[in-house]
């Protein structure tokens, strides 16, 4: 899919370009233009930027003949009620937040293609005959910035925030609560826990996201269905051995941490590349287990110093950080345990000693089967109604980032939509989509809508 | 040697042990007070407690029988003329000044053991017998700590500062000329070339120094020669890769430089441990390199870091320092040769950029093999003389760590004697060397001196 134009797809109507790439990438280079800061795009959590950009998503819903309102956490809703209100609802969400310094595609692509996908079909006419109530949430902060917590928006409607979370402060020591107020919402504990959406009430959710990373641009595919989010488990370890002058001891009477580490990280990375090698399967793993690690596992050291940290010194203590993240947590679990009896057999072998701190875990999810194979379809329809033909399938791939999928999935079940964005490239200016690409996911999402059962 | 004292020692009265144990050590603990801070030795060039270390350094030269003088660089001389007045000088030095929070054997152990030995000549009525003028100098300035270059002290005397020596300044800006005379020591350009002694004034120069390493702890000998100070090359590496996010780019599609530098520490770590087994004979390294190589290679990384330094980011880039030391300056140069080929290998294989920026680099020092032979019998003499029996020869080792030798090699022949010290530590308060080992030491100049031909 090379991205170019074509005229004749200009003649099709039910391809919507005006709306579903034309004003839909408009849409996204306004919303763009919407930040607190005058040289990068920085939008977080209800800052003076995110309440303009309230305003103009509003406008864009109702646009889209959709009912909307702000709730008492920042989220914007827009709902359709459709032929059966009584029914189970779609929602289908995104975060309208960034990072500091942050791509206009991050978040903003998952709403302005679902309120262009519902835009077109109210234009159509079918927007009252969805058989579901379908519903737009724009998430308030999913990064995070700002306090430091992600899924503030997602989570309260998923109903997995403590009531706790309103006393956490920024760095200034402004509590969320006080932020709130300053806003003009007044929010309880009690009010907090009632934004949740009663699981009996909602059908499912599916977000489009751009996929933060190289795998489509280099399969050549605009879009990719999700199979799930990587469940992600953070270490610290430290290796401590015997400082020294770097030119009085001998090298067979070191014991030096920063060479333990080395030969560690070696590991870290063969044991990643190629899992099926470490790995056995006398109790830790099952063959599809090593199969599903193969094509998912990740693995990142990001971190790493010593000390004393001078040149002239063999470093008393090495410490550094390892990121791995797996779709399968059976396997990420077997692979942290591999890990582990590898690094302390180094550091025995080496006479130094090693700490393996677990600084963060948390789960995958697994996207839902049926959602994921509805998904599948609406891309491949669209694609096909944009390039005629397709010969491959639209592929399936992980997803090794958060997203507020990761939050709903306790209310309900989800599903994903990736777009190819260049160079694998998010949180940065140079992020960027196709227009094309803008344009699939919004047909795609139309297909979806329009297959609703 | 376990160093415990025999009674039988104490009666003999060749091994002046109320001179060269008990007198000297008492001096190193009376010396190792001298200091400008409460808490800690700290002695730098010319301070309060350097002058304060002069007076006491020259007192006891002076009840040695020696003729004293502080030259204009703040160094001590301490001379005897022996019988023939104008034969070539032998030369006895060590450095005065200490680091910050120094032990109080480095440097001073020198210092003090020369005049111990000279003193045991006084007292015998051999000193006017020396075939040669001997001449014990302290060197003012050798760490570098104040003035951040080495070997001040030294240098003048070997003539290997230059003029513009006199402009450096410390970190408040104070030029070293500016320095001394506020310490009332007018010194010019001129003045300071003319510190420089006559090569054919000089018979050689003798060093005696803690080893700051585990060899000799090891090895169980409280003494040992020296037969060379390593060349030394500091490396700084960078690798360039693809900054990416932890969980969105497959481990196959990675440029990471983390994975990149652990695989060439592991690679520089065998080298410098088995480089038998990577230099060839092909026009890099002859047998005996490779031999010498063996025995004193020693490769350092102390410092390494990554930008950006966060857990969840594949980093752009790390850097990383290497710290290379060989007697043999031929093969320090072809393991070099040799890490920077692999270094580029690896880079390419893995498609990130390397740059090896070349910090510095000194050639080695080779000791006088006549010197060395010399002071080998001494210690074996004085070895037997408290020991009785003694099975092994005395060992031979490298200098991975630089000392005046250094310097006033570019003036004369030289030769090292070291002493043992407990855990190889040095340049900390818990550097120490045993009371029969600062005995020895004495015993072994105090034999070399009477051997002097």
């Amino acid at each position: 899919f090379s991205g170019i134009e074509t005229g004749d797809l200009e003649k099709r109507d039910d391809l919507f370009p005006q709306i579903l790439r034309d004003e839909a990438v408009a849409r996204l280079y306004e919303l763009g233009k919407v930040s607190d800061a005058s040289g990068y795009l920085e939008r977080t959590f209800l800052s003076p930027a995110s309440m303009k950009a309230i305003d103009l998503i509003r406008k864009w819903m109702e646009d889209a003949g959709l009912r909307t309102w702000v709730d008492q956490m920042g989220n914007v809703h827009g709902r359709v009620d459709g032929a059966n209100e009584n029914a189970e609802a779609l929602l289908i969400g995104s975060h309208m937040d960034t990072v500091v310094d942050a791509g206009m595609f991050d978040g903003s692509l998952g709403i302005v293609s679902a309120i262009s996908a519902v835009k077109a079909m109210h234009v159509n006419g079918k927007l009252q005959k969805l058989k579901r109530p379908v519903e737009v949430i724009a998430f308030s902060d999913e990064e995070g910035v700002r306090f430091q917590t992600t899924f503030l928006g997602s989570g309260a409607i998923a109903g997995i925030l403590p009531g706790t979370t309103l006393e956490i402060s920024d760095k200034r020591e402004v509590m969320i609560k006080d932020f709130l107020k300053e806003n003009s919402m007044d929010i309880t504990e009690e009010s907090l826990l009632k934004l949740k959406y009663d699981p009996k009430s909602v059908w499912g959710y599916v977000e489009v996201h751009i996929e933060q990373g190289p795998v489509l641009e280099q399969v050549g595919f605009p879009l990719g269905v999700v199979k799930g989010i990587a469940g992600q488990t953070r270490l610290k370890v430290t290796v401590r051995g015997s400082q020294g002058h770097a030119g009085t001891v001998p090298m067979s009477m070191r014991q030096d941490p920063m060479a333990a580490a080395a030969e560690q990280i070696v590991v870290l990375e063969s044991l990643c590349k190629h899992p099926e090698e470490y790995l056995s399967y006398d109790g830790h793993c099952s063959d599809s287990t090593v199969k599903s690690l193969s094509s998912s596992l990740v693995c990142t050291v990001g971190e790493i110093s010593t000390w004393p940290s001078a040149s002239n010194v063999i470093p008393g203590q090495v410490t550094y950080t390892v990121d791995i993240r797996a779709i399968d947590d059976l396997g990420r679990e077997a692979v942290i345990y591999d890990l582990s009896k590898q690094i302390y057999q180094i550091c025995d072998k080496r006479s130094v000693s090693c700490i393996i701190e677990h600084k963060h875990d948390a789960g995958a999810v697994i996207c839902d089967s049926d959602l994921s194979s509805q998904l599948k379809s609406a891309a491949y329809s669209a694609l096909k109604k944009m390039e005629g033909d397709i010969q491959d399938e639209v592929p399936t791939l992980m997803s090794g980032a958060g997203h507020d999928a990761m939050a709903i999935s306790h209310l309900t079940k989800v599903g994903m939509l990736f777009v190819r964005c260049r160079g694998g490239i998010s949180h940065s200016p140079q992020e960027h989509v196709l227009d094309n690409d803008v344009w699939a996911a919004g047909l795609a999402t139309l297909s979806f809508l329009e297959n609703l059962s």
